[in-house]
């Protein structure tokens, strides 16, 4: 127990934290943007799983962790899109054709994966790229900065940036502006002109790549290849976080840092013999709390005004 | 030709019309994957013929998706998207298998007890969504997902710590008493007595859905909230009593599952049973009866694609692309849309 908490109160530990938090940041501000426009992006995980996938894939095929980087975001954008289009213009109900997509990217995956090396559990056996650590120069001297900031992947430092990048977006920019008067009323977006249709297709690519980059972290960043399963529930964590967000940056921001926090614990927790099990809810509850608190108050403001 | 006539008859063309494009499709994939393509075609199509045991794989396979489909059907039906079967299927098994692994010496009744404490413990935690949206319109969709994650972390919990089998390598629980377990009613096959509760079922929700005022309600409730609402049908008691009966349906289905072809419960990850119900549901239309068929179905293809990959060099997730391919085609407006267009804007014409 003593062991866990001394491995928990470190300084390496916010590290731990920063490093698990960045595919559930990606997978979160992809969804602020397609939640800002009114569309839950349901197939987040499957876009994740393609884009690791891909990332891996590309990278040893063309020996350049880059072009895997941008293969892979590409597959990700792709994936989204043609979710958009099933539900935007053949009507399909989205969270069926989500569930439906997030199937097929993972029994697809593992089909190429047993196409390309006879084996179905990871991809080890060929030999793909990893992206590059960023050591920051300055920080570098500094003794406990240096350990919190320094000597991660770059993806990590894109995470963050990430967060402005969206805000900037949906606050800063014509088409952020679009992408917020139709997530909040479409018909009177329309009636002014906005192509809604448009506006979705574009708020759903700019959430395939913002997510297909949390893919590629896992694959290419996290870990130096692919393996079987390992988008494990994160995309579905970036939709929750970014529905207790109520999809605006920072409160969403906020979630899913607490998730990379909950998520760091347990995973220390295993060492000792608290049950991990256990501990892996309570971020679940922190969102269902929240989801129902944010219910509760709305009804009561509804009555309050009725 | 009336309106519903017009509409069965269009329904049935897409069908079939999907089926041959989703053949063509895999055939397709096969060309490319596989050295033998049409030998492997063969077994896709008609491998789960070829035995009885092959077929009561089928039977077997779709007997809990049809259970979840028939669950899911009915949140579907009231205009509900809750996916909680999947922790559901989880959770209720872990409640089943704690009655089943008892020493009770009470004859079949511990059946009974086990079947009826998951459907209980099922609709027991269905009631917890259902209860937020149905009082505060809580978002029941990202509900349903957490508690999933959550029955899973307090099911494995249980699993691990109290019934667990010290005397087994992986975390599995001690087996289940003979009395608890579901007979099997098919020689040669591991069809279990699940086959006669899910028959009963889904003629009970048929009639329950489409010969009773309440399944009215349900009905209504999906397809106009607000008009609903306005003819003074109670929205509350509705979405909580739709809840729970899903809820119960769910888990009286994982009970059926483990007791009916497993000695023990083994689960160490979410069964993916509440995503395929949702599938099913979708491809059956929100209709019970449908959800069966298309259960069925979907256990065939399943099927069909193992013993392919049993056979010859294609990998069993090829299922995966036959499956999305059906699915995507079934649940969009792409095949046909320019025929029924067609034939309602003639129909409209003769009219005048």
């Amino acid at each position: 127990m003593n062991n866990i908490i001394s491995h928990i109160f470190n300084v390496e530990f916010i590290g731990v934290i920063l490093r698990l938090s960045t595919p559930l940041l990606f997978a979160a501000m992809g969804n602020v943007v397609s939640d800002r426009a009114g569309v839950t992006n349901i197939g987040m995980e499957g876009s994740m799983t393609l884009a690791a996938f891909s990332g891996v894939a590309i990278s040893a095929y063309t020996g350049s962790a880059w072009l895997g980087a941008a293969g892979a975001v590409a597959v990700s954008i792709l994936f989204s899109c043609f979710l958009g289009y099933l539900n935007l213009y053949l009507k399909t109900n989205i969270i069926m054709a989500g569930i439906a997509l997030n199937t097929f990217a993972a029994s697809f995956t593992v089909f190429l994966l047993y196409m390309l090396t006879g084996q179905k559990a990871n991809s080890a056996a060929i030999a793909s790229k990893q992206l590059p650590v960023i050591r920051i120069p300055v920080i570098e001297k500094i003794p406990v900065l240096k350990e919190i900031l320094s000597g991660h992947n770059v993806l990590v430092y894109v995470s963050l940036l990430s967060i402005a990048a969206v805000y900037f977006l949906l606050n800063k920019t014509r088409l952020g502006m679009h992408i917020r008067a139709v997530g909040e009323n479409e018909t009177a977006a329309s009636s002014v002109g906005i192509r809604t249709k448009k506006v979705k297709m574009e708020a759903l690519g700019i959430s395939g790549l913002i997510s297909g980059l949390g893919g590629v972290y896992m694959s290419m960043g996290y870990l130096s290849m692919f393996s079987n399963g390992m988008i494990a529930g994160r995309g579905w964590i970036g939709i929750a976080a970014s529905a207790m967000g109520r999809a605006k940056v920072i409160p969403t921001t906020i979630s899913a840092f607490l998730f990379g926090v909950f998520d760091s614990v347990s995973n220390e927790m295993q060492l000792g013999n608290i049950s991990a099990e256990l501990i892996m809810t309570l971020p679940y509850f922190a969102v269902m709390a929240g989801m129902v608190i944010y219910s509760v108050k709305r009804t009561k403001k509804e009555q309050k005004n009725a | 030709m009336s309106d519903k006539r017009l509409e069965l008859k269009f329904e049935m063309m897409k069908t079939a019309v999907v089926v041959l494009i989703t053949l063509v499709v895999s055939f397709l994939v096969f060309l490319i994957f596989s050295k033998e393509p049409v030998y492997s075609f063969q077994l896709l199509l008609a491998g789960p013929l070829l035995s009885i045991r092959n077929l009561g794989n089928v039977i077997e396979a779709a007997l809990p998706i049809a259970f979840a489909g028939i669950s899911t059907s009915l949140l579907f039906k009231s205009g509900l998207f809750n996916l909680g079967a999947e922790g559901i299927f989880y959770f209720s098994g872990i409640v089943a298998t704690a009655v089943a692994v008892q020493p009770l010496h009470i004859g079949k009744i511990q059946l009974l007890l086990a079947l009826l404490a998951a459907a209980l413990a099922g609709g027991a935690a269905a009631s917890i969504s259902g209860f937020f949206k149905a009082k505060y319109d809580a978002n029941e969709l990202v509900i349903s997902l957490m508690m999933n994650t959550i029955l899973y972390g307090f099911g494995f919990y249980i699993l691990k710590t109290k019934l667990k089998d010290l005397d087994s390598v992986g975390v599995v629980s001690m087996p289940f008493a003979e009395n608890a377990k579901l007979s099997t009613i098919i020689p040669g096959t591991r069809i279990s007595s699940g086959l006669i509760i899910l028959i009963v079922l889904t003629a009970l929700m048929w009639v329950l859905l489409y010969k009773t005022k309440y399944g009215y309600a349900m009905r209504i409730t999906g397809y106009n909230k607000k008009f609903a609402v306005y003819s003074g049908m109670n929205f509350f008691v509705i979405t909580l009593m739709v809840h729970i009966l899903s809820g119960c349906i769910a888990g009286l289905g994982s009970a059926v599952e483990i007791l009916g072809i497993s000695d023990r419960f083994t689960w160490s990850a979410l069964p993916g049973y509440g995503f395929d119900g949702a599938l099913v549901a979708m491809i059956g239309r929100n209709h019970p009866i449908g959800s069966v068929f298309a259960a069925l179905g979907l256990a065939y293809l399943r099927t069909g694609c193992m013993i392919t990959a049993r056979n010859t060099d294609v990998p069993s997730e090829v299922a995966c692309i036959v499956e999305i391919t059906l699915v995507l085609l079934i649940t969009s407006d792409i095949v046909l849309r320019r025929y029924k267009q067609k034939k309602i804007m003639e129909r409209g014409r003769g009219d005048e």
